[in-house]
Order: structure tokens, then C-alpha cells, then sequence
């Protein structure tokens, strides 16, 4: 069980869901799981439970082995800071600019400045092309930009769990390209794990390590293509 | 028989009802309690986050103290003037004028005062405060900040809670040299007590324990309207409509304590 970043022990989810109850579900260190068939509305009840923002009907969540239904507060908080959420009701503070947005969790926790904060990021920032917009307010700029800038949000807090919804520009062929650099970068900076999902994840079958369709109210095992033509070698310590 | 049933039935119920609200207004007294300590210890517990506290802090000195601070002084003139204009024409008719200055500490510095700048307060910030965490509850904005691993109440309410305290503690000074001058000014024109002699008169009658009472009575009717405001905005869960209404009991809770909070502290300051 200390094995898994996350672990959802027969998990009835709060809503009733296309999820199938009880539902099974766990990810070990450095794995990435991708969940096809699940649009927006079905995933965020799913990956409220994961992220710790809701308790589930029956059953267990744990992270790192640790049940978060018997975490104190202060606890929770700093468990959550290992933890990336983006799925579509995660809003920006309005008051702040997306700098201060992207910098509000280094700084709280570090007391740094903002540009302190971001100097680390500046690569994550460019390849998400948010550089030129830091100094906007979230009212200000387009719903792409919003959207990246919350993944930017996430993944300057140095995830070691990320869960996702892969959605709106994001879900296009450009978009996907360039979040599936920037989830690749993350993956092997921060050794975190992964549960994306989304109504289809074919750009991200090169990250994926196992892949599930959502159908008709249950998990079915598929096989990422990509995978079986990925030669051998790749995972030998040949050089 | 039957009739008898019935009646003991509705009062039943009715006691019911009444105990029952009665249990909902010691709960809420409870939350605020809760949220009193929470806010006043917040400050010193958790990451040391110096410069995003100040910069929250800075911003709420600046909509509470600053940004409509001559209605204040405006408002505070009239008071000064009106309690002048109902003691200065019997106090010069019994030569009493040197009774002026202690008028006006009893009224201005320790009684009306506090009570006037936080009145000023509650309309122009605590209403505010309530609305706009409100809006960041209905919004998901307050669940974004706690999925950062961010203490809501810590980085929202804490800031609001010393921003407003020192803003009212500002405010009440501020109040009071209006009410003196408006008082002086009123005074010199119409009854000629001139500024030396209302000065001097004003001096004699101030001592530290009126300054006490006032600063004590303001710093802690700032406290109970940051708290209340900020209590009943995070208790915003899921509609607009919860915003208004909250508003408006947030506004009430604040006054009926404010109002509870002078009684006892003028009380003990005669006992």
C-alpha cells in the first residue's frame, strides 16, 4: 500500500456517477494513468475525492499511504501542496494577476517574492506561453490563457501526484502537443504520477503507462498502441 | 379532550421552534468565537508568508482608512458640533464653560467615539468583506486557495482582521480631532470660547484612562467586525442568494455585539 501515490480503496463516489461503484483504482510512483470516455463533468466528482476537496460515500482514499480521512487540517494543507488539480472548476484568484496567481503557493510557504518565485519556472512559463500575460488579471485574458495558467499554478508547486482533466484547447492537437511536453518535463523533474483523463488522450499515449475506457459505468483495460511498437531497448539498461 | 391535545401540541411545537432558533444563534455565537481565536493567533501560526500578509494588509488599510476617510471627518465635525450646540448655551449661561472640555471627553473620547468610527466601519468595510469572501466561496476561489495547500482563513481573513483593527484605531483618531475642531469651531462662534481656553479646558479633562477606554473600546469593536464579516462571508457555500442575506445578518450580528461589547466595557469603566 506505501507503494501507491494514490490509492482508491472500493471508493463510492459522492454523486451518483458513470463511475462504477465501488470503484478501484490505484497509481503507483511514477506511473501515469490515463482514463478515456470521462468529459469534464464526469471526472470532476472522481478527482475531487482523489485531490482530498471531497469525502467519498464508502471507502478509502490514501496518498502515499496515508488516509486522508484522518489528517488534521494543517496536515491536508501541506499534503495538498504535493498535489497537482486541474480539472475545469478550478478558478484563478480574481484580485491577482496570473504572475501572482502562478507565485501565491511559493510564496506563502517559502515567504519569497514573486519574481523570486517564478525565476525557477521561467522555462514552464515560456512553454506555455504565459510569459507576456503575467501581468494580466484572470478577467483579462482568453480562456486558453486562463487554462494554462492554471496548469502553470499546479505545477510550480512540484507535484508528486498530478490529476487532470485534459479539456477545452487543451484537448486540441496543438494544445495537447504542448501540455504533453510540459507534463513530460514534469513527470522526470518531480518523479510524480499521473491520472489524466479526458474524452480522448491519443496525444498523451506516449506519456501513459496503463490506459482505461469509461464505458457504460465501468473501467475497461485498453492497450496503448504506442506501446507495443516501442522497441525493447528503451527499457533495458543496454547503453 | 381532543381541543386540549391540540393546544398543548401547537405549544409544543412552538417551544420547539423556539428552542430550536435559539440553538442555531448559540451555534452561530460559537462559529464567531471560533473564528475569533482562529483569526486573532493566525498571524503568528504557519509559514512565514511577511510579505504577502502586508500586502493584503496594506490593501484593506487602504479601503477602510483611506479611501473614504472625509465622510468620516465630515461626519465627525458635525458630531463635535452637535454636542456642542445642545451644552455650550447652558454651560455659558452658568458659567461653566470650562465644563466644555469634559463634555467632550466624556462624549466624544470615551463614549460616542469608538462607537461612531465603527458604525463608519461596518458600513463602509464589514458589508465588504463579507460580500467579496462570499463571492470567492461561490466562485470556487476559496477551494482553489485550499487545494493549493493555502489556509483560507489564514491568507483572506487574517490580513482583513488586522487591517481592519488598525484602520478603526486610525479612524477613531481621526474622528476624534474632527469632533474636537467641529466642536471648537461651533463653540467659537456662537458662544465666543476661545481656542486657548477650549483647549485648555479639553487638556485638564483628558487622562489616560478615558484615552484607555477608548482605544480598548475601539481595537475591540474592530475585532468583532472583521470577525463577524469574515465569518459569515466564508459560511457562503453554494448560491448568490446565501451572499445578500449573509450580508445583511453579518450586519446585524456585528451591531448587537458591538452594542453588547460597549455596555459591559462602560459598565465596568463606572464600576
Amino acid at each position: 500500500m506505501l507503494n501507491y501515490a494514490l490509492n482508491l480503496d472500493l471508493v463510492t463516489l459522492p454523486i451518483d456517477t458513470a463511475w462504477p461503484a465501488p470503484l478501484s483504482l490505484a497509481l503507483a510512483f511514477n506511473e501515469v494513468v490515463l482514463i478515456e470516455g470521462a468529459g469534464p463533468a464526469v471526472s470532476s466528482p472522481l478527482l475531487e475525492v482523489a485531490a482530498t476537496l471531497a469525502s467519498p460515500v464508502a471507502g478509502n482514499v490514501r496518498h502515499w499511504g496515508r488516509n486522508v480521512a484522518l489528517e488534521r487540517r494543517e496536515k491536508l494543507y501541506r499534503l495538498r501542496r504535493r498535489i497537482a488539480y486541474i480539472s475545469p472548476p478550478q478558478v484563478l484568484l480574481h484580485f491577482l494577476t496570473l504572475g501572482e496567481n502562478i507565485a501565491l503557493g511559493p510564496c506563502y510557504y517559502q515567504g519569497c517574492s514573486e519574481s523570486e518565485a517564478l525565476a525557477p519556472h521561467a522555462d514552464l512559463l515560456a512553454q506555455l506561453k504565459l510569459q507576456a500575460h503575467l501581468t494580466h488579471y484572470p478577467t483579462q485574458v482568453s480562456a486558453a490563457i486562463y487554462a494554462r495558467a492554471v496548469w502553470a499554478r499546479e505545477l510550480v508547486k512540484g507535484p508528486e501526484l498530478i490529476l487532470a482533466v485534459i479539456s477545452g484547447d487543451l484537448a486540441t492537437t496543438a494544445g495537447a502537443a504542448m501540455l504533453v511536453n510540459v507534463l513530460r518535463e514534469s513527470l522526470a523533474r518531480y518523479g510524480a504520477a499521473a491520472l489524466l483523463l479526458g474524452e480522448s488522450l491519443e496525444p498523451f499515449y506516449p506519456l501513459g503507462h496503463r490506459l482505461f475506457l469509461l464505458e457504460s459505468g465501468q473501467l475497461r483495460k485498453r492497450t496503448i498502441l504506442e506501446h507495443r511498437a516501442r522497441p525493447l531497448t528503451a527499457y533495458l539498461p543496454l547503453a | 379532550m381532543n381541543r386540549l391535545f391540540r393546544v398543548v401540541g401547537a405549544l409544543g411545537g412552538l417551544l420547539g421552534q423556539a428552542w430550536g432558533r435559539f440553538g442555531a444563534r448559540v451555534a452561530r455565537l460559537l462559529g464567531i468565537c471560533a473564528m475569533f481565536h482562529r483569526l486573532l493567533l493566525g498571524a503568528f501560526i504557519g509559514p512565514p508568508c511577511v510579505g504577502l500578509f502586508f500586502r493584503e494588509l496594506s490593501r484593506q488599510v487602504y479601503f477602510t482608512a483611506m479611501r473614504r476617510a472625509y465622510i468620516l471627518v465630515f461626519t465627525s465635525l458635525m458630531l463635535g458640533l452637535l454636542v456642542i450646540v445642545h451644552a455650550t448655551q447652558q454651560l455659558v449661561k452658568l458659567q461653566g464653560e470650562e465644563f466644555i472640555g469634559w463634555l467632550l471627553v466624556t462624549i466624544v473620547v470615551r463614549e460616542v467615539g469608538p462607537v461612531w468610527a465603527a458604525f463608519f466601519v461596518l458600513l463602509n468595510s464589514g458589508g465588504a468583506i463579507t460580500v467579496e469572501i462570499g463571492n470567492m466561496s461561490v466562485n470556487q476561489e476559496i477551494r482553489a486557495l485550499k487545494m493549493m495547500g493555502i489556509d483560507p482563513y489564514r491568507y483572506l481573513g487574517v490580513p482583513r482582521f488586522w487591517g481592519i483593527t488598525i484602520s478603526l484605531l486610525c479612524l477613531y483618531i481621526l474622528c476624534v480631532f474632527s469632533a474636537i475642531i467641529g466642536g471648537y469651531l461651533f463653540a467659537q462662534a456662537f458662544a465666543e470660547v476661545f481656542w486657548a481656553k477650549f483647549w485648555l479646558s479639553f487638556v485638564n479633562a483628558l487622562q489616560w484612562i478615558d484615552l484607555s477606554v477608548g482605544f480598548a473600546k475601539t481595537a475591540l469593536f474592530a475585532m468583532i467586525i472583521a470577525t463577524v464579516s469574515v465569518y459569515f462571508g466564508f459560511i457562503t457555500r453554494f448560491h448568490v442568494d446565501e451572499i445578500a442575506s449573509n450580508t445583511s445578518e453579518a450586519g446585524i450580528w456585528s451591531l448587537v455585539l458591538v452594542g453588547a461589547t460597549d455596555i459591559i466595557l462602560t459598565a465596568a469603566y463606572y464600576l
